[in-house]
């Protein structure tokens, strides 16, 4: 009665299309809040004086653990900032980080959104859960569970900010900002949207706390990434938007190129990751096929960093397998701002357009001693890159998925 | 963006009353009554699944459809296979449950909380297909599952994926029937449902010795019609009479047309049947 269909064709793998330098998507604005404030320019200042967004947080107290956990909150100025910026805040915390982020960026990128069509913006917001204030206020049954999905939130953000054309949301756990730029960017590629704000949101919940907690994967101060001592991550509060528009539109100069991306999937557990990373790595090796680029190109990794043993050592592993002993300055940004979940991708690919544009790394803040199995080269103190052209983001999470994304230097 | 002509080439589903797909022939057939306890896998594929008893309702309703595509477990791995899944309202139902544990002595379940993040279904059917390509879950309310179908031709197109399984799935659970009134009717008086399709260029397909069920054709942005909006629940499940053969679903014409309504434009897509 089973009619299986025959193997599939696995030898005639299409190859990647190649994008070319002057074809690659541009980011041609952006903006962030994050634990360390409100803004590209404050938080990078902030990460060049080597603050840490990582507080104790009484509330962040979960059933079988008595001391509150480190997190990287959004701090009460930044709450009473954002009340002056937009209209109906203070009523949802990850509306109003989403509306911030995203009004300051469309603000910021008004050059190309001149004589645009509503129509013709897209939105692609990342989280994991959406907006989960709401779920949690549902206790009292008001309001209903049905609200809080993250397509429902999308549209709200959406309506707020004028866009009008596709809305869609992104659910791919740690990896989903990072997916939702790259299908921000197949949006623009396939001719269906001619701007896309892809955004991050991630406001910290008891739930996620107690769901990180549940599996043992919080640390019991900051998290240290890399770090031989390290023992869990510290979650983080955060939000971040790019406007992405094509090679062809080009008003004003961009601020950075979007040259590759991949997503890949282990399929060896749900929650660890694989031995050796090699989904990772194929992720890694795809994405430098898009951007036409080889390893020596890459003057800079964006790790993902979260100080758990596991992650950090099979990205240590997937890191030296594609780049080999010359493995490029590696740095994680968890040790500032905390793991920010589905807003991460976002949110660390515009502070790596920030590394680009300033050839220029903050130290890998938690890391007094290296402890994975491969040699690294992780700054310990800011460094220049003065060569560096091209950067790559890598985010790996639950459900076995790894997302890569290679950006560069603006075309002229 | 390449332009070749995209086919279907499988398809599979469960919902609340029926279940079919290509493992079954293109048949479609009644479920046992009571879904929920109806969803045994044995009833719908002689296959063993060990790790079956461990799923949340999201992730079976979803392993059933894709197990009915009658893929087999690959080896090699399939690093050109994409997984796209749209779901409108995720896991709603082990979201409740975990968020009842954490008031429980030692904290949250990990088991449930594992399930609570959409896309670990997806995690679940790479490890059981062993597919290494691209995999994204989507939420576009209740236009997921067209959603789903409409990245697959994008990542396709794009020469990201050589072929794409689209899945659309929600599974509310029995919990969430008090909030009826605030439901949207397609959710209210089902516990789940999960219908899929796999996509794949026609050269692919017939490289592979695939036969084609359909074809796809795309037109896009036009403007919104909100007099024909069929729920994406009701298009996809007409899409899998009219892959099933079954006449009773536009007996005289060889074509079905399939809305994403996404804001103020209207997508279609054209399936005509090979």
């Amino acid at each position: 009665m089973h009619s299986e269909l025959p193997i599939a064709d696995n030898h005639t793998k299409e190859r990647h299309q190649v994008i070319l330098p002057e074809k690659a998507i541009n980011i041609v604005s952006m903006d962030l809040i994050a634990s360390l404030g409100l803004g590209c320019e404050t938080v990078w200042s902030s990460l060049l004086e080597g603050n840490c967004g990582l507080k104790p947080i009484p509330w962040m107290q979960t059933n079988d653990k008595q001391d509150a956990f480190y997190g990287g909150e959004i701090p009460q100025s930044v709450w009473e900032e954002l009340a002056t910026l937009i209209p109906e805040a203070g009523k949802n915390r990850s509306r109003d980080l989403a509306v911030a982020v995203g009004q300051s960026t469309l603000k910021q990128g008004r050059a190309w959104l001149d004589g645009t069509d509503p129509r013709e913006i897209g939105l692609v917001l990342s989280s994991i859960k959406g907006d989960m204030n709401h779920f949690e206020d549902f206790r009292q049954d008001v309001p209903s569970p049905w609200h809080y999905d993250l397509f429902g939130f999308a549209n709200d953000v959406a309506k707020s900010l004028g866009i009008g054309g596709p809305v869609l949301g992104v659910s791919n756990a740690c990896a989903s900002g990072l997916v939702a730029m790259s299908l921000a960017a197949r949006l623009i590629q396939s001719g269906e949207a001619r701007l896309v704000l892809a955004m991050g949101v991630e406001n910290l919940t008891r739930f996620m706390i107690e769901g990180f907690q549940s599996i043992r994967s919080l640390s019991t101060g900051p998290c240290r990434p890399f770090d031989k001592t390290r023992d869990g991550m510290s979650i983080g509060s955060g939000a971040g938007s790019v406007l992405l528009a094509s090679a062809d539109h080009r008003p004003e100069s961009a601020l950075a190129t979007i040259n590759g991306w991949s997503c890949t999937n282990d399929a060896t557990h749900i929650t660890a990751p694989a031995k050796g990373g090699a989904g990772l790595q194929a992720a890694i090796r795809q994405a430098l096929a898009m951007a036409g680029l080889q390893p020596s190109d890459i003057g800079y990794i964006n790790a993902h960093g979260t100080g758990t043993v596991f992650n950090d050592e099979m990205e240590a592993q997937a890191y030296y397998k594609v780049f080999g002993p010359n493995v490029p300055i590696t740095a994680s940004l968890k040790g500032y701002l905390g793991h920010t979940l589905g807003a991460a991708g976002v949110i660390e690919a515009i502070l790596s357009v920030m590394v680009l544009n300033n050839k220029l790394t903050p130290a890998s803040l938690g890391l007094s001693e290296l402890g994975v199995g491969q040699p690294m080269r992780i700054p310990t103190e800011n460094t220049a890159i003065p060569d560096l052209r091209y950067v790559l983001s890598s985010k790996v999470g639950f459900g076995g998925i790894n997302a890569v994304m290679v950006l560069g230097e603006p075309v002229s | 963006m390449n332009s070749e002509n995209i086919i279907i080439s499988a398809f599979g589903f469960a919902d609340a009353t029926n279940y079919g797909g290509s493992l079954l022939g293109g048949a479609i057939k009644p479920l046992p009554p009571d879904p929920f306890n109806g969803l045994r896998w044995e009833t719908f594929s002689e296959r063993s699944y060990k790790r079956y008893g461990r799923l949340d309702i999201l992730t079976s309703y979803a392993m059933v459809a894709v197990e009915l595509l009658g893929l087999p477990a690959f080896e090699p791995a399939q690093s050109d296979m994409a997984l796209v899944m749209g779901t409108g309202k995720g896991c709603l139902a082990v979201d409740l449950d975990f968020r009842d544990s954490m008031d429980q002595e030692g904290g949250g379940s990990p088991l449930l909380f594992m399930y609570t993040l959409h896309n670990a279904c997806m995690g679940e059917i790479a490890i059981r297909y062993n597919i290494t390509g691209p995999n994204l879950c989507l939420m576009a309310g209740e236009e997921s599952g067209l959603s789903a179908i409409w990245e697959g031709l994008r990542l396709i197109r794009c020469g990201e994926a050589a072929s794409c399984i689209c899945l659309a799935a929600d599974a509310v659970g029995d919990r969430t029937g008090m909030h009826k009134n605030a439901a949207p009717a397609d959710y209210a008086d089902s516990r789940g449902s999960a219908h899929c399709v796999l996509i794949e260029s026609a050269k692919h397909a017939a490289r592979r010795g695939a036969k084609p069920l359909a074809g796809i054709r795309e037109s896009k942005g036009d403007t919104c019609n909100a007099t024909q909006e069929l729920s994406c629940e009701t298009q996809l499940s007409n899409l899998q009479q009219f892959l099933s053969g079954k006449q009773e679903y536009n007996s005289r014409d060889s074509r079905i047309e399939l809305r994403l309504n996404l804001y103020h434009r209207s997508d279609l897509l054209y399936i005509d049947r090979c």
